[in-house]
């Protein structure tokens, strides 16, 4: 064989090695080099997996546009008995969502499977380790405490708990007031699945928003949702009481008119009584939370579209109506509702996600043009030396 | 010599573009068949609010769109859409049409989807009314079950439909119903025994495609989702469900991440904990009105994806 062709044939090997040693490297971006280093050491000292026994394949992507998230590392880890996704969701550089999908067997863990709540507890340990979050500590007590499974409870720590047996499923709410304010904690066992949810009520007023969420699964940790400082809390100053919020209901309701076959609705009897009336938390934009009235009006019958009763939805601190919707029945999309169907439901939730996902094809393509370089002066230098 | 030297370089650089390209995108061995996957969306005009038909619409014609852009990247051919054929039916639909279909895409394609947003009761759901603003004048009904023109007589030989999303009442109802003191048991119930057939022999473990339906009530696609602190409307949550499913298909999104994805969104911590799993309750305003529970079932494995975009290698 002609010797230069001999050295390009070795060059062509080495080459080769180089992109696939390269092309298996981390991202390249260093934010991502971030989370995916957060990543890992959640898995392994959070989750407890045991990553020495997967062959790994990760890749991270961005999400420029969406709040909730703007990082996901997905994880897609196989060995000879196990396989299984892990998806890993950040937000501003903070781990919020991490989930165990397997695919096939069961994941392989460092440690040995324990009972759900100790296993449950030992996760939140692990967590605060992680993320040094303060407000981890008191929902770890109650985890405690909750593993104790007294009917009910109370003591000096202002603690309630109620436990409740349904079926196979065990249900445990406790309330407590801690240094970082009321804890709402609710855990669920259901055969060998474990599901435990600490809210953040304000105020005494229930607050949804703000959470978090573990899933225990045989004694193994499956998923942990941390959105506890997601929502911030504009106001929880209740200046417009439940009368009088029932009130203003009622007019906005009398007020409101809906349309069945291009026929407008408006000649209708609202009843004052029986009327729910619910107060809770919610987000007015920038996620800033303030309370709100959830009221809902019985109408004197069923009207065309099959109308019998009106939600109004209206701010707690300003009296301002955010919402009305009839009930049951057809009418146009409302004239206060914050989406409708001619916007892109999309566009207000991905935003312009699909097309801000940062693609493979830009870490490949700065490595397609290192080789290509590398091959090009090659070939340069061998032809001059040919020469 | 310097042509042979110039013809290795541009060799190199053209494979090494390849591999680099390449490297971290899925990659599947199949044979370039241009007709490998169908999707299939259907809903109907009867005893739909004028409210409820734009929601509908805007979600089929967003999901379609997602479809749509999916392609496979073929290293001979070049692109070609992922899904050969792609039909937004929309209220044309009749019993025909879809058994139709069936027909065709398990004769034609590899991989078949579909999603049905409208009404079901306990043995089928319905198509395209004439009348559909006069409630007694009911259109024809696609069996479930039973008869010459039943879903599972074009289902059950060739399995091909990997993914069917039933957004109607009753369709995964496998507990007894009640009914004016009589029980009726639940093998009359339920598209999971018809559909894609759940309880066939040998089918039950290892499936290869995945199911979705409700309990009881299915809610309307303009309700703000039960529980939920985001005010989202159900049209939303779907849509985002197949965004997820289709347009970050290319990381191979399962059919239980995309609804993890969709329902984290909706304001939950993931599906699980969704009140479309959990439950919620749903107003029903045509005879007999009131208030129905409902929930989504899952039949079938989960972690089905449906295909999005590949690059294909001989």
């Amino acid at each position: 064989m002609d010797s230069h062709l001999k050295s390009f044939c070795a060059l062509f090997v080495l080459t080769i090695i180089t992109v696939l040693a390269v092309t298996q490297m981390p991202v390249a971006h260093s934010e991502e080099l971030t989370v995916q280093q957060k990543s890992q050491a959640f898995l392994t000292n959070v989750a407890q997996l045991n990553l020495a026994q997967y062959n790994i394949q990760v890749n991270v992507f961005n999400y420029s546009t969406l709040t909730l998230f703007n990082q996901e590392v997905l994880y897609n880890l196989t060995s000879a008995e196990s396989k299984l996704t892990v998806i890993c969701l950040f937000r501003q550089g903070n781990l919020v969502w991490c989930k165990l999908y397997p695919t096939q067997g069961l994941p392989k863990f460092a440690t040995p499977a324990i009972d759900p709540l100790s296993s449950a507890t030992n996760v939140i340990d692990r967590y605060q380790n992680f993320s040094a979050a303060t407000y981890l500590s008191p929902m770890r007590n109650m985890l405690v405490n909750a593993a104790q499974l007294s009917n009910i409870t109370s003591n000096d720590n202002n603690v309630i708990q109620q436990a409740s047996i349904n079926g196979n499923t065990t249900s445990i709410v406790t309330n407590t007031t801690s240094s970082i304010g009321s804890i709402s904690q609710a855990v669920t066992i259901q055969g060998n699945t474990e599901n435990i949810e600490w809210t953040s009520p304000v105020n005494g007023i229930e607050n949804l928003n703000n959470y978090v969420y573990l899933t225990v699964q045989n004694g193994n940790f499956e998923f942990l949702c941390d959105n506890w400082n997601l929502y911030k809390v504009g106001s929880a100053t209740v200046n417009v009481q439940r009368d009088e919020a029932i009130q203003l209901a009622l007019q906005a309701a009398r007020a409101y008119s809906w349309t069945v076959n291009n026929q407008a609705i408006s000649n209708f009897t609202v009843l004052s009584d029986p009327v729910l009336a619910s107060l809770s938390m919610h987000d007015r934009g920038n996620y800033t939370l303030y309370p709100y009235w959830n009221i809902m009006l019985p109408l004197d019958k069923v009207y065309p579209g099959g109308v019998d009763s009106i939600r109004v939805l209206l701010w707690g601190d300003t009296g301002q109506v955010d919402q009305i919707i009839e009930l049951g029945g057809g009418g146009a999309p409302s004239t206060n509702a914050t989406t409708s169907p001619s916007q892109s439901p999309n566009e207000q939730n991905m935003g312009a996600a699909s097309s801000s996902v940062s693609w493979p094809t830009i870490d490949c393509a700065i490595v397609a043009a290192l080789i290509a370089t590398i091959a090009a002066v090659s070939g340069c230098l061998l032809y001059k030396r040919r020469r | 010599m310097r042509k042979p030297f110039i013809a290795i370089s541009a060799v190199l650089i053209l494979t090494l573009l390849v591999v680099a390209l390449t490297s971290e995108i899925s990659i599947v061995k199949a044979y370039p068949d241009p007709h490998w996957a169908a999707a299939n969306l259907y809903t109907t005009n009867w005893l739909t609010t004028d409210q409820e038909a734009a929601y509908v619409t805007d979600a089929l014609n967003q999901i379609r769109s997602n479809f749509s852009v999916q392609f496979l990247y073929h290293y001979y051919f070049g692109p070609y859409t992922v899904y050969g054929q792609l039909t937004n039916w929309g209220t044309s639909t009749t019993p025909s049409t879809v058994l139709g279909q069936i027909d065709y895409t398990n004769a034609h394609y590899y991989f078949s989807t579909v999603l049905y947003i409208g009404h079901g009761v306990d043995d089928g759901f319905f198509g395209y009314a004439s009348d559909p603003n006069n409630q007694n004048v009911c259109p024809n009904e696609t069996y479930y079950y039973g008869g010459n023109d039943n879903v599972l007589a074009h289902t059950q030989s060739v399995p091909y439909q990997q993914f069917v999303f039933n957004w109607v009442c009753s369709a995964g109802d496998t507990v007894w119903l009640v009914d004016n003191g009589q029980n009726i048991p639940p093998p009359y119930w339920g598209a999971p025994y018809d559909w894609n057939p759940l309880f066939w022999a040998g089918q039950a473990n290892g499936a290869d495609y995945c199911w979705i339906g409700f309990n009881g009530s299915s809610p309307w696609l303009k309700d703000i989702i039960w529980d939920s602190t985001t005010n989202m409307h159900y049209g939303t949550w779907l849509e985002d469900f197949y965004w997820y499913a289709l347009v970050n298909g290319y990381l191979r999104t399962t059919v239980l991440q995309a609804l993890d994805m969709a329902s984290y969104l909706a304001g939950f911590p993931n599906y699980g904990s969704s009140s479309l799993a959990t439950g919620y309750y749903s107003y029903w305003p045509y005879s007999p009105n009131g208030t129905y529970s409902g929930c989504m079932v899952i039949a079938g494995d989960p972690n089905e994806y449906l295909p999005a975009w590949e690059i294909l290698f001989p």
